[in-house]
């Protein structure tokens, strides 16, 4: 099983990697390390995101498993027609939408625990602004 | 007409209100000025900026001139909810579950492309203190 | 605190889910009253929601339990919703969007299916093409 981490400042948090639509999963995994700004989302809920130009996943440009719902503590994964892939990450309820309304993405990784200090840092966004993120590989401890 | 006077970070813009078209809205509105409050970025919504206050909040005030739609300078309000948005470009008025509606309150004639810089700002560098007064 | 878990039975097959109590508060605890008794129903596929299973609970404390908690209206794979009130619960195996005749509609998630995933996934997908059959929902 694949385990990856996030990080904004001090907090940090582990997700599996989900199995459900391997060819993105895989393409996220071979992506990493993503270091960039997570922004509050404007349409989607309680989420953040980032934009990657990362490859191989920047270069995807279907959506293997199509949600719309961003269950709370999940990635999803989002091609965007300019070269780059939008990563979600969500904290509550949350939404892939866009200005017309719901769009979809394809989940690629699910939070390990509570990973409450991560999803307080990510709803700080909302009133605090854009800060860093790192999303890297972790070691598999299972 | 009623105005408003709206203070964002040193930039100040004037809005029209509604009087005839949204007569509850706008005395609900005017009733809890002057207002020193928060704009927070929506955070469903779109290109808009929200301030959630409690002075704000009256259940009992209807949806008048009901919109979903913003465009840029928009003023809606809320009244169950007790949120007074400001739009800067394309959004609409959106819950957890969907689209719902609100009050069409009025348009910002005075200096809109400053405040929308700073309601813009709200997204990128977080929430911005307002000042909210009768206009002159 | 140990998760509570929920046992599915059809055709033979078992697979156990976690309650997702922090999620859905009140939906897992009128579930898991619910479950006093084991409780066995036909799992149908879905007519609107796409690559999904359904069941109706029936009579029982699901109907008192009337508002969303958490909305979704994606049904992930392994993912187990439900209707306000209880009226349906739901169970994902593919991409699944809950909807009705009149467009899209929201669920609030259950528990999620930890053992024994693909096989009994395999199973809920047989109700596409081979109609209704029978499972047993019980505590674990």
């Amino acid at each position: 099983m694949k385990r990856i981490e996030v990080r904004v400042g001090d907090a940090t948090a582990r997700y599996t990697l989900l199995e459900d639509a391997p060819k993105t999963a895989e393409a996220f995994w071979e992506s990493l390390p993503i270091e960039g700004v997570i922004t509050h989302a404007r349409w989607a809920g309680s989420a953040v995101w980032v934009k990657t130009p990362n490859q191989p996943i920047a270069a995807l440009d279907d959506i293997e498993l199509p949600v719309t719902s961003i269950y709370p503590g999940t990635i999803v994964v989002r091609p965007n027609p300019r070269g780059v892939a939008e990563v979600f990450m969500s904290y509550g309820v949350a939404e892939s939408r866009g200005p017309l309304g719901r769009t979809y993405a394809t989940p690629v990784a699910e939070l390990e625990g509570d990973g409450k200090a991560l999803m307080g840092a990510f709803g700080d966004t909302w009133q605090g602004g854009s800060t860093s993120v790192s999303i890297s590989r972790a070691e598999d401890r299972s | 007409m009623t105005k408003l006077r709206i203070t964002i970070d040193g930039v100040s813009a004037v809005a029209e209100l509604k009087d005839a078209a949204a007569p509850a809205g706008v005395a609900a509105v005017v009733g809890a000025l002057p207002l020193r409050t928060r704009f927070v970025h929506a955070s469903r919504s779109g290109n808009c900026a929200v301030a959630h206050d409690a002075s704000l909040q009256h259940p009992s005030v209807g949806i008048e001139g009901q919109v979903s739609m913003y465009y840029p300078g928009m003023l809606a309000y809320d009244p169950a909810r007790g949120h007074l948005v400001l739009a800067y470009g394309q959004g609409q008025a959106r819950s957890n579950t969907g689209t719902h509606w609100v009050t069409y309150l009025g348009d910002v004639v005075e200096n809109l492309a400053e405040l929308a810089v700073k309601l813009q700002d709200t997204r990128d560098h977080g929430a911005l203190d307002v000042r909210i007064e009768l206009g002159e | 605190m140990t998760q509570k878990r929920i046992r599915f039975e059809s055709g033979g097959v078992a697979a156990e889910a976690e309650l997702l109590e922090a999620n859905a508060p009140k939906a897992t605890a009128a579930l898991w009253e619910m479950l006093a008794e084991p409780i066995e129903r036909k799992l149908i596929s879905a007519k609107w929601s796409g690559d999904v299973g359904v069941l109706h609970p029936g009579a029982g404390p699901l109907r008192e339990v009337a508002e969303l908690e958490n909305p979704v209206t994606s049904i992930y794979p392994g993912a187990v919703v439900m209707r306000p009130r209880g009226s349906e619960i739901l169970i994902g195996y593919g991409v699944g969007e809950y909807r009705w005749a009149v467009g899209v509609d929201y669920t609030t998630r259950l528990a999620k299916i930890v053992t024994n995933r693909s096989e009994f996934l395999s199973v809920v997908a047989r109700t596409a093409d081979q109609g209704p059959s029978s499972v047993v929902v019980s505590r674990v």
